[in-house]
């Protein structure tokens, strides 16, 4: 099969939108590491869940009240916040002076429970099961499908919509925390969180507000991945997780930018080795492998290169 | 103003400050001297609820401040200046400046102006990252940082540090002019005897206690610290 131009493009363009998900889903992890050096590793379960939300409101809400599944995004905004305010000052706070191993095994745990809560049904997000994951599963699906075309183009709503929330709201946060007094705080207390404590900075409520920021946009991500990807309990480990982790570290962590940037590159990578292993004889169409592998050898060449990444500050800061 | 009263502190196991007892009175500068580890920075630390204390009461303008939090200090009219500085480095002189004054702050270009009029190399480098800064710059960042709290008592922890003497000779300079502003200074400092010389009184800290104390003027010329510490002889 020849590689045409078009469909070269098409790929190109899957792969930005894409990669702005990516972004999205990457950038609060980023933030929270940056800031407290904590690895939520619940990233990715924050992120199903806010997907499992935007399910129930599409089988719940939509048909009640005629509201578009997309606007479901803002109550997922909000209710990651929410979650990611309570983890912070339940679990968080009380441990994060210990080290880094606390945190990592209390966030880890609380994936595990998040995952097993989703696949058992129990509390207010049901799991998708057949059972009475079916109507939702459909209803889904149909939506899902929408999609728009510029010239020869296509594009899909969903991906166009977190690619357009990626380039919008990953700069307005990084304004946030280069231009305000309460951004400029946050930055302080990443670079160092005792002299931003006796410079008269409250670094509790600023961790608080780092870990409500950075979940919330998990919560955006998550309501955006339930129109493009079959939600099941364990996608924000098996899925979701691995690739913000090479965003992330791609990006510099802690850079917002960079966040962004090495979303997009993941994303067209993926999507432009996808096309290139069609194109390669029936016998090497290892193709559903060559993605991640093109991915990770592009990882390794440029860490290789740039140790902290492409927006990562030089260790001699 | 500030009244240290038998307290004591250790890092895991290892004691560091044994019942110590020390104060300052507005207005004043005082001196803490000492040889290394033996406990000067960790007083300022406790003071500034940077360590965790046992036992003992630690008064400033009559409420008691062990465990309180140090950005509550901070409001509370306590500045620190600490050892090695601990600016935030990738940040500007400015923005470093800005990040000591509260959130909601009026009078912030007046403290800024302040500052800048104390250090008006500052004002030059205002948009540099600090870390492009030499070490004599870098410290009147810190102090500047401290002021812009507009403290009512500045704690400075070895500011003579990675200093040349005509650098320290500036900040000095400036720590005189700071409390005829009418602030409290505790300077703690190995280069002792031109600390006790700008102070009004002087602490001894040996191995976590306080080994002697008085007016400066008058330990100045006390031969057993002049032997100790400020190694010259009678």
């Amino acid at each position: 099969m020849a590689l045409g131009t078009l469909e070269f493009v098409q790929a190109l363009v899957n792969g930005l939108l894409q990669g702005g998900f990516f972004a999205l889903s990457a950038a609060g992890f980023s933030l929270i590491f940056g800031v407290q050096k904590v690895l939520n590793v619940a990233h990715g379960a924050f992120i199903i869940l806010a997907a499992f939300a935007t399910i129930q409101f599409s089988i719940l809400v939509t048909p009640a009240l005629h509201i578009d599944p997309l606007f479901s995004i803002f109550p997922d905004f909000l209710m990651l916040a929410l979650l990611g305010g309570s983890v912070y000052l339940l679990i968080i706070y009380r441990i994060e002076r210990t080290g880094f191993e606390a945190p990592l095994l209390a966030t880890f745990g609380l994936s595990i429970l998040l995952e097993y809560l989703a696949s058992n049904g129990i509390g207010p997000f049901p799991a998708l099961d057949p059972s009475h994951g079916i109507g939702a599963q459909a209803q889904h699906q149909s939506y899902s499908s929408n999609a728009f075309q510029i010239g020869p183009i296509f594009l899909q709503e969903a991906q166009a919509l977190a690619f357009v929330m990626a380039v919008v709201v990953l700069p307005i946060l990084q304004l946030f925390l280069s231009r305000t007094y309460r951004g400029r705080a946050i930055r302080a207390t990443s670079q160092d969180w005792e002299a931003a404590e006796f410079s008269g900075i409250n670094t509790k409520a600023v961790r608080l507000l780092s870990f409500i920021t950075g979940s919330a946009l998990a919560g955006l991500a998550g309501g955006l991945f339930a129109f493009t990807n079959s939600v099941t309990a364990t996608a924000g480990d098996e899925v979701l997780l691995p690739v913000i982790l090479v965003v992330v570290i791609l990006g510099g962590v802690g850079s917002i930018l960079g966040t962004l940037a090495a979303g997009f590159l993941v994303g067209v990578t993926m999507s432009v080795s996808s096309l290139i292993a069609l194109t390669l004889p029936s016998q090497f169409q290892f193709h559903a492998d060559l993605a991640p592998l093109l991915t990770f050898l592009i990882f390794i060449v440029i860490l290789m290169v740039r140790p902290r990444g492409l927006f990562g500050h030089s260790a001699a800061e | 103003m500030l009244s240290v009263d038998s307290v004591s502190a250790s890092y895991g196991n290892l004691r560091v400050l044994w019942d110590v007892s020390m104060s300052a009175e507005a207005g004043e500068i005082v001196s803490i001297i000492g040889a290394n580890g033996a406990g000067k920075s960790t007083l300022l630390k406790s003071i500034m609820g940077l360590v965790r204390t046992q036992g003992g009461e630690i008064v400033f303008e009559g409420t008691r401040v062990n465990g309180v939090a140090p950005h509550t200090l901070v409001a509370m009219g306590i500045a620190y200046v600490p050892e090695g500085r601990r600016l935030f480095p990738e940040m500007t002189v400015r923005e470093n400046l800005r990040m000591g004054a509260p959130r909601r702050c009026p009078e912030v270009n007046e403290r800024l102006k302040f500052v800048q009029d104390l250090f008006p190399v500052l004002e030059e480098r205002r948009f540099q990252l600090v870390m492009t800064l030499s070490g004599g710059e870098q410290q009147m960042v810190a102090i500047g940082r401290a002021l812009m709290a507009k403290p009512k008592m500045l704690l400075l922890d070895e500011p003579s540090l990675g200093l040349s003497p005509i650098a320290f000779e500036k900040v000095i300079g400036a720590i005189e002019k700071i409390n005829r502003e009418g602030v409290a200074v505790l300077l703690a400092e190995q280069s002792s005897e031109r600390a006790m010389e700008i102070s009004d009184r002087t602490y001894v800290l040996e191995n976590g206690r306080v080994a002697g104390s008085g007016l400066s003027d008058e330990l100045l010329h006390d031969p057993m610290v002049r032997l100790a510490y400020l190694g010259v002889g009678t």
